[in-house]
């Protein structure tokens, strides 16, 4: 008996595998602990939860890879790296350093100023950008999981910014500038640089710390 | 030259942003090692970063990336941190269909030749011979279908495996589902005892209620196969394999063979 090839009416998600998944294992923060099980699912070689991977953060992806290079046509080559060393290193990430949307972001950034180097060819930075070694923790009742009302603060205080504190965030972060390049280029005293740019974080780091309100 | 804390401490924010020369980041990752402050503002740093890149106005991909995005990154193989048993990757799972499906089509197509040059050469051209050679090569245009079906299941983006093992009527057999929501699902079985005559092997796809995904139909080298799309609107949560008469049920009646759950 042969049976009809028949296409099922509609695909079959794997959230609620995950989700159950997470449940069992008890974790407190369910999208941390979906998508730690998917860079485990695509450790194992599940392409489809690289799909996921990539309709959870690839517009994230892009948007950073996009701010640095300024260029559609290589922000999308970034993408396409970014996702790709994902695949082939869903293994090595240890959920106690770093959020997954981090790590990627992370890596993005890293992937993002070598291209930008690469295409200003600058001879005196042709080393690539290593991705920082995050010390492990284990998270506790503040998980290393950005809320979006923290996110809404950092933006809030950006904007509040002058152009003072604004610029050395910007070309430290998104330029991938050291603080004496940053001082060559504002052409600033070294020492001015580096009290800007301490003070600019000090204020971004105070508004992702402070408590939510209930 | 050891340096003091505060000095080390103030490589945290470049040591984030990856623009400390190879020495400095060598020494403050020493450090950092065993300073609980530091490990702290560097994961505060980092999540500065994030909140930043999170921060931006968001630029919308274009449509199209996510398919290059995909087709790039499994183009490699997975670099799995140790191997487990499930950690083979889609790529070997690629090369076993690879097998699959050569195998099928060198057979057939050997068979069909030799089969051909026999008849010629015999010159026995018989109807009945002729009707004979027509059946296998509909057999054969079959096994090729199979053999793409095969294919397309287990390149599909949403593959999944699932490992079946052998119950209390078989305890030795074991198998394995590759299901693909979208494209269908390949079953193949080894170590199954031989039939008795009447009998054969039915695959249920277990979803709210058991579903036929087919007769088991033995291969050449002494396992059982299926190769089907079987038509399941909710998620299935097991596999099994029962005996059933020939031709079939719709529903399983006879014993278990295996089973394995999503």
């Amino acid at each position: 008996m042969r049976l009809t090839l028949l296409r099922p009416p509609r695909p079959i998600g794997f959230r609620d595998r995950q989700l159950l998944h997470c449940r069992r294992v008890g974790i407190r923060n369910e999208a941390a602990d979906v998508d730690a099980f998917r860079m485990k699912r695509i450790a194992a070689g599940d392409s489809s939860a690289l799909a996921e991977l990539y309709d959870a953060h690839g517009s994230a992806v892009y948007t950073l890879a996009h701010r640095i290079l300024r260029h559609p046509g290589d922000a999308e080559e970034v993408v396409q790296e970014v996702f790709a060393q994902a695949w082939r290193q869903a293994g090595r990430y240890d959920p106690n350093r770093a959020s997954v949307a981090g790590w990627l972001l992370m890596i993005t950034r890293a992937r993002a100023l070598d291209a930008l180097r690469a295409r200003e060819a600058r001879p005196d930075r042709t080393h690539s950008i290593e991705l920082p070694e995050l010390p492990a923790h284990n998270p506790g009742p503040e998980m290393t999981l950005l809320s979006s009302d923290a996110i809404e603060r950092v933006r809030a205080v950006m904007r509040e910014f002058d152009e003072t504190l604004r610029v050395p965030v910007e070309l430290a972060y998104f330029e991938g500038l050291s603080q004496s390049e940053i001082a060559e280029r504002l052409n600033q005293p070294l020492g001015t640089v580096k009290t800007r740019l301490r003070n600019a974080v000090a204020k971004l780091r105070e508004a992702l710390n402070q408590r939510e309100e209930p | 030259m050891n340096r003091d804390h505060d000095s080390l401490a103030a490589l945290a924010h470049d040591y984030v942003l990856g623009s400390l020369s190879d020495a400095d980041e060598r020494e403050f990752r020493e450090h950092l090692a065993g300073c609980d402050e530091c490990q702290r503002a560097v994961r505060d740093l980092a999540l500065v970063g994030e909140a930043l890149a999170r921060s931006l106005d968001v630029s919308e991909p274009p449509a199209g990336l996510r398919a290059r995005v995909l087709a790039r990154a499994t183009a490699s193989p997975v670099a799995a941190p140790a191997p487990t048993r499930q950690g083979r990757a889609t790529w070997q799972w690629l090369a076993i269909a690879a097998t699959i499906v050569a195998t099928i089509m060198t057979g057939a197509t050997v068979y069909y030749r030799s089969e051909t040059a026999r008849l010629r050469a015999a010159g026995a051209q018989s109807a009945q011979r002729i009707e004979s050679l027509e059946q296998q090569v509909a057999a054969l245009r079959t096994n090729a279908e199979t053999a793409a079906q095969t294919t397309t299941v287990l390149t599909a983006a949403d593959l999944a495996r699932i490992d079946l093992s052998g119950q209390a009527a078989a305890p030795g057999a074991a198998g394995r589902v590759f299901w693909s929501p979208t494209s269908g699902l390949v079953f193949a079985a080894t170590n199954l005892p031989e039939l008795p005559p009447g009998r054969v092997y039915q695959l249920w796809v277990v979803a709210d209620q058991p579903i036929s995904a087919g007769i088991a139909e033995p291969s050449s080298r002494g396992g059982f196969s299926v190769v089907t799309s079987p038509s399941v609107t909710s998620r299935p949560k097991a596999f099994a394999l029962t005996i059933e008469p020939t031709g079939g049920r719709p529903a399983p009646t006879g014993a278990m063979f295996l089973l394995g759950s999503m």
